[in-house]
């Protein structure tokens, strides 16, 4: 079929899986709603208050956060995909995860000892400082290094670092701090509020936007930073957009969910394979919905395997994103090999 | 009262025969040496049992534990042939590695904190004045986590006997170390019994362990008393929950096995969750989500936040910011949000305060700021 | 030279950091014209492109474009009038040929980069120009390296720039696809008047495309030279560091030498077996001239550039070799084919032969002129008449039948004028006997069989050796005495074919030259009677006794006539001008003129037959027949009339 047909069809398919897992979200919960009290709540025709608060108190701002950051995050993922010009760069494999977790660590020790019970707010807004300063390192480092796969292994290495400070601050802290911060890095879409809704859509929304605005000088660096000079791209302002914006919403992720691995990956590579092009103008409003879809699909999975127990999200993610990433670098050593 | 070597074993037919002659219940240790006296008298905890033989010797039993304690006097007489099983604490026991917070409370109240050399917490971590007073002034010192202890300055201390809780069973090179270098491990199981009476009927073992029983009985006894009136009222009809809101927004809640629950039961209130079961592990608690902990705990007439875990809440707003929908909880609506304090769970021999606290709140609503011990009211 | 450069370098200095790696760079390109860059690697020459192109700072001076520094041109506008073609390396993935082509639209889409009708038009004709239209819905890593130049430099081309600058844009691509591509940037250049500033590494393509070119090297950067200048033997040692051992083996020397022709086309593959050895041949410079004659006549009637002429020589064997070059001239059209003496290597070889050929269509028939390098004929006696190019009867006739045969191929019925020359002819000729025999000038066009056969000493021998053998066995089953014909060469069977032919029912052994060998051969092969027809050019060396009559042995022609003139009586005057005669025939025409050819040719016979009975020894009677293509039969020896006469029983 042609160019523009598939595409098409790609986003309509696209939209409905988002539409479709969307609504099972709100149909399908650990405590079990008619379809009809469902429906009635949405619609806000009063009903049972106990279904009315749950589906518009829980599992809808749940559903609506799921989506908003799984679109964060995979276009975070294309984005730095893109900037380093390799498959499986991603917000987790360049240590953004590790750095916001070790600054949540550092935080809940300051703060838990003094028996304070740490508001959202001081959790979100540490977490975001430490995916930007793993961010700002792994750039700084970039500076002195030319090729795009030692940069990923200096990712993966800052990473690490970030980890072992971690245990170095864990192993300080009390019992209770442990348990705390191991939960929180589980990463969850349990417990989101309507506020943290707007103030992630907030971040999330223009930062999309903003990207979207970029395709074009997006696909002439695809074909090599000198060719994107050639044209007349300002590559050194083109690229610290690129980064600031996919730290922005990587950042953002980590701070409302927790870390979660493997969307910023997969979720590109499946979206491209799709479409059947790899147009930045054509691709991030894929991720955007593929995401979406991913991640909503993974948390209605990760509540619903063993309800009431409710899995991380990253555990889910990762069993379906992790065998993504194989395939593709299995494929591209073959076609390499040719 | 000393018995000469010879003297025992002249004794020998003697024990056979009484031996024989008994039915007992329990198996008491089947040695030569040892005659069995009577079973230690214990209602409520199930997770242990004492046997007396003559001659002071006690045989602490403690369920799931493939190893027994024979506690022998201070001048008693060795045992000859004991079964493998059998490790022997000779009297005084002393330099206690002691990594179970809960005992600790328990020693306290038998006035044996001396007999405590190390603890597996450290100073800042205790809520009990004493102990913390002692840990400053050095006179217990910490010596590792349970998982990692510090063997040389345990060792070097001569340390008899190390008391650790079931958290050493996910650590097994801790124990066989700690044995390895002759201390033995007591691996103490309170925590498993539902019933908060038998929970605290477990300083008896220790008033055992460390010759004083008889003190052990009369604060067993206090709390007993100070429960009995409670426990034949009728029930207030309250519901409560207890429970914690993780970092990633789960519902920590008890188990309806769990002695919490039990508690609530006891002080005349049903727990929301009471039929909650095991979940195919053994833990005490359970993570909730939030729907769940809505549909369940939303017309609760008492909500008690544990701060054991995140800290104590300042005001109920701050457990809303996070956590919207309590606004819609029928406590929160009333004004019954409680939070229990932090020491709540190393105070482990004052249960019995706990339970008057709770039947207080479901009885008067509002008790004063202050008269209530381990529950303070949340605004 | 103070030329209006559309895009050009003033004291430029160009490097990465602080310090330039070359400066005083000043250089320019015009429209339609391909200025190229060549230089050993490490240069600099990439970095002299990026610089001109826009993508690296200039250290010092300005980078030009259109008269305004580069610098003050946003990148969109540069874009516009740039495009810099590099090597491709990332990797593409779900990108069709034209995706990555619209590209190039770049500095001229919206916002989002969206492709309008007219953005998608010059896509189509970007494609259309590099000839790879039928590559547009294919898959961009699915196509082949030339493919892949040229889709890049079709998305140079969309930026519609007016100049385009390309780094090493062959590199990686085989010699098909380097032509082609070249060939695509030399129409662009000319007929979209773009200016191409290119970076190559293959000087042979740099030479025929580059209409200037710059030399980069790490002493400096050269000025604007032409491709002569550039090429200089001296400037490439120089700028590539060669010596001269590397660059004889790179490039040849100026001396001719047996090279074949151009990769891929055959050459001239016809070997003889001499002995034990296989000697290959090679073709006259008649033969050169009449297929050059047949190239350049039919590049002129069908336009099209032959790849390879062929003709049937006189000898039956088919030549087939593709020209040195054929292209037109300003009246008509030329071609030069090399002479390839096969392993027989004399002077000759490796000389290209040029035949300028013009139509007469009013004037029907073939006029032959000779021109440089072609000897003129400045004595009598030769195959043409004084005055006339040196170009011999049989190559004459050669390259009129292969003219009129492209005629008639071409169905056309006017005439021609065809002029041979010989490049470095007139250099060559010198150290030929030319001069002397008559040829002035440069070399002779000749070649009887128009096929050159190698002549080794040994395996002549060798060979002859075998004919007496095949001889003795047909002796052996004729009755009577054996019988043996011996003749020097073609012209003596050729006589002996036509006047007597009762004489081929006897064994016939060509000699060659060794005319003694032979005799020797003959002795110990057992012949009894020996008849020796030849040439008088030829067997007049023996009256002198010299039994190998090869030229570069020895002469003596001239001596003998003279000497045996003198004998008989020649005036001064007569002997003067034998021992200036060019050829035998023409010592005829002189004794003719004084009436003294009978007693002269008797005194020779009579002294070859003594040469022929001492050489013999008693071993057989032998005789000689005289003749000459130009007088008919001269005369035999007495014995030959003896044994003539026994043999026509």
């Amino acid at each position: 079929m042609t160019r523009t047909r598939r595409l098409a069809a790609a986003y309509i398919a696209l939209a409905a899986a988002v539409a479709v897992l969307f609504a099972l979200n709100l149909f399908w919960g650990s405590v079990s709603l008619a379809p009809g009290a469902v429906l009635t709540a949405l619609l806000g025709k009063g009903g049972d208050a106990l279904a009315g608060n749950i589906i518009l108190q829980l599992r809808l701002p749940r559903a609506v956060m799921a989506a908003l950051l799984g679109a964060a995050l995979s276009a975070a993922g294309y984005l730095l995909q893109t900037f380093f010009a390799n498959p499986i760069a991603g917000p987790f494999v360049m240590g953004v995860s590790s750095g916001a977790k070790l600054a949540v660590a550092l935080t809940m020790v300051v703060f838990l000892d003094r028996g304070m019970l740490t508001s959202s707010a001081t959790m979100i807004a540490a977490a975001f400082a430490g995916a930007m300063a793993a961010m700002a390192f792994v750039l700084a480092v970039a500076r002195r290094v030319q090729r795009m796969s030692i940069l990923v292994i200096c990712g993966v290495m800052i990473g690490y670092i970030c980890s072992a400070v971690t245990d170095i601050v864990v192993a300080f802290a009390q019992d209770s701090n442990i348990v705390n911060l191991h939960n929180w890095s589980q990463g969850s879409f349990s417990g989101m509020t309507w506020a943290n809704v707007q103030a992630a859509a907030l971040v999330t929304l223009p930062v999309l936007a903003a990207a979207f605005l970029l395709s074009k000088p997006m696909a002439a660096y695809q074909m090599g930073e000198e060719y994107a000079r050639s044209v007349g791209v300002n590559v050194r302002l083109f690229s610290a957009m690129l980064v600031l914006l996919s730290s922005l919403l990587a950042a953002c992720v980590t701070a409302f969910a927790g870390p979660i691995s493997f969307v910023g990956i997969a979720v590109p590579h499946l979206v491209k394979q799709l479409l059947g092009s790899a147009k930045p103008l054509h691709v991030l409003p894929g991720c955007c919905l593929g995401g979406a879809a991913f991640c909503l699909f993974c948390d209605l999975l990760a509540r619903s395997l063993f309800a009431p127990t409710e899995l991380s999200i990253s555990s889910v993610t990762a069993v379906f994103g992790a065998p993504v990433v194989i395939w593709l670098l299995v494929r591209r050593s073959q076609e390499g090999a040719r | 009262m000393k018995i000469t070597r010879k003297q025992f074993l002249k004794l020998i037919p003697a024990a056979a025969l009484t031996l024989t002659g008994c039915g007992s219940k329990a198996q008491p240790a089947n040695t030569e040496s040892l005659v069995f006296s009577h079973h230690y008298k214990l209602d409520y905890a199930q997770q242990f049992t004492a046997d007396c033989y003559e001659g002071g010797y006690t045989m602490l039993t403690i369920a799931e534990s493939d190893t027994r304690f024979l506690v022998v006097p201070e001048d008693a007489a060795e045992v000859d042939s004991l079964p493998a099983d059998v490790t022997v604490l000779r009297q005084p026991v002393e330099n206690i590695y002691l990594v179970s917070t809960s005992v600790m409370d328990l020693l306290l109240h038998l006035d044996a904190l001396d007999s405590v050399a190390f603890s597996g917490t450290k100073a800042e971590g205790w809520y009990l004045p004493a102990v913390q007073q002692a840990m400053e002034e050095g006179k217990i010192a910490y010596a590792g986590k349970y998982s990692a202890p510090d063997y040389e300055q345990i060792l070097a201390a001569g340390c008899r006997l190390a008391i650790e809780n079931t958290m050493i069973l996910h650590t097994p090179e801790v124990k066989e170390q700690l044995e390895h270098f002759g201390i033995p491990v007591l691996v103490e199981r309170s925590s498993y019994e539902s019933d908060p009476l038998a929970r605290m009927e477990w300083i008896k073992l220790y008033g055992i362990l460390l010759g004083r029983e008889e003190q052990a009985e009369r604060v067993f006894s206090a709390q007993e008393t100070a429960v009995q009136p409670i426990l034949s009222q009728e029930p207030t009809g309250k519901s409560c929950a207890f429970f914690s809101l993780t970092t990633n927004n789960l519902a920590t809640v008890r188990k309806g096995s769990d002695y919490v629950a039990r508690m609530i039961e006891m002080a005349g209130g049903s727990y929301v969750f009471a039929d909650l079961t095991d979940n195919g592990n053994s833990l005490a608690t359970m993570n909730l989500p939030l729907e769940d902990f809505y549909a369940g705990a939303k017309d609760a007439d008492v909500l008690i936040y544990n701060s054991a875990i995140e800290g104590m809440i300042a005001s109920v707003s701050q457990l809303t910011e996070r956590f919207p929908l309590l606004n819609e909880f029928k406590a929160v609506q009333n004004g019954q949000v409680w939070c229990t304090t932090q020491s709540l769970f190393q105070q482990s021999m004052e249960l019995a305060d706990l339970i008057v606290d709770m039947n207080r709140v479901f009885t008067e609503g509002t008790p004063a700021a202050g008269e209530l011990k381990f529950l303070t009211h949340v605004d | 030279m103070k030329e209006h450069f559309l895009c050009g370098a003033q004291g430029l200095a160009i490097g990465y950091g602080k310090t330039p790696l070359l400066s005083d760079i000043c250089l320019g390109v015009q429209p339609g014209q391909i200025l190229t860059l060549i230089g050993p690697n490490g240069a600099g020459k990439s970095t002299l492109l990026r610089t001109l192109a826009g993508q690296l700072a200039p250290i010092g001076g300005t980078v030009l474009l259109e008269g305004r520094s580069l610098a003050d041109y946003t990148g969109t506008q540069r874009a516009q009038k740039l495009a810099l073609m590099a090597p491709h390396s990332r990797r593409m993935e779900l990108t069709t040929c034209f995706d990555f082509v619209s590209a190039g639209r770049y500095p001229y889409t919206g916002r989002l980069g969206i492709l309008s009708a007219e953005d998608r038009q010059q896509v189509h004709r970007a494609l259309e120009l590099v000839g790879a239209a039928q590559l547009a819905d294919r898959d961009f890593n699915r196509i082949s390296d030339g493919q892949r130049q040229r889709i890049l430099l079709a998305r140079a081309l969309c930026q519609q720039p007016e100049v385009i600058l390309l780094d090493e844009p062959t590199s990686f691509l085989d010699i098909k696809g380097k032509i082609e591509l070249l060939t695509i940037l030399g129409t662009l250049a000319h007929t979209q008047k773009l200016a191409v500033i290119l970076s190559l590494h293959e000087l042979e393509l740099a030479e025929k495309i580059a209409d200037t070119v710059v030399c980069v090297s790490p002493g400096g950067v050269s000025g604007v030279l032409t491709p002569e200048q550039a090429f200089q033997p001296e400037n490439i040692r120089a700028l590539y560091g060669l010596t001269e051992q590397q660059y004889t083996a790179l490039f040849g020397t100026p001396e001719p030498e047996a090279e074949t022709a151009p990769a891929g086309k055959p050459q001239f593959e016809h070997y003889v077996r001499s002995g034990q050895k296989l000697l290959r041949c090679g073709y006259t410079t008649g033969t050169c001239a009449a297929l050059g004659a047949a190239g350049a006549a039919r590049l002129l009637l069908t336009g099209r550039e032959p790849e390879t002429v062929a003709l049937r020589t006189p000898k039956g064997i088919v030549v087939e070799v593709a020209p040195l070059w054929c292209r037109r001239s300003d009246t008509g059209a030329a071609c030069a084919i090399r002479k390839d003496g096969g392993d027989d290597v004399d002077v000759t070889t490796g000389l290209p032969v040029v035949a300028s050929v013009v139509l007469e269509p009013d004037v029907p028939g073939v006029r032959i002129f000779g021109g440089e390098g072609v000897g003129r004929v400045t004595k009598p006696g030769l195959d043409q008449p004084v005055g006339e190019a040196a170009i011999n009867h049989v190559p004459r006739r050669m390259i009129a039948e292969a003219l009129e045969r492209e005629a008639e191929n071409a169905a056309y019925t006017g005439g021609f004028a065809v002029t041979i020359s010989i490049e470095g002819g007139a250099e060559t000729a010198k150290r030929t006997f030319n001069p002397h025999i008559g040829v002035e000038g440069g070399l002779s066009v000749l070649g009887t069989s128009g096929i050159v056969e190698p002549m080794s000493q040994q395996a002549i021998l060798d060979t002859i050796q075998l004919e007496m053998n095949q001889a003795v066995l047909r002796a052996k089953n004729a009755p009577g005495p054996r019988r043996l014909v011996l003749a020097p060469g073609n012209y003596g069977l050729d006589y002996l074919a036509s006047a007597l032919p009762q004489f081929e029912r006897f064994p016939v052994v060509k000699t060659s030259n060794f005319i003694g060998d032979t005799l020797d051969m003959a002795a110990t092969a057992g012949f009894e009677q020996v008849l020796l027809v030849g040439h008088v050019g030829k067997l007049c060396k023996l009256a002198a006794g010299v039994m190998n009559t090869h030229s570069h042995t020895a002469d003596g022609r001239a001596e003998v006539f003279c000497a045996h003139a003198a004998l008989c009586g020649a005036s001064r005057e007569v002997c003067a001008a034998l021992m200036d005669a060019a050829t035998t025939d023409a010592c005829l025409d002189i004794l003719d003129g004084a009436g003294l050819r009978g007693p002269v040719l008797e005194s020779i016979l009579a002294a070859i037959q003594m040469h022929l009975d001492r050489r013999a020894g008693g071993a057989f009677r032998v005789g000689a027949v005289l003749f000459s293509n130009q007088h008919g039969p001269l005369g035999e020896t007495c014995i030959a009339k003896e044994l003539m006469k026994e043999w026509q029983n």
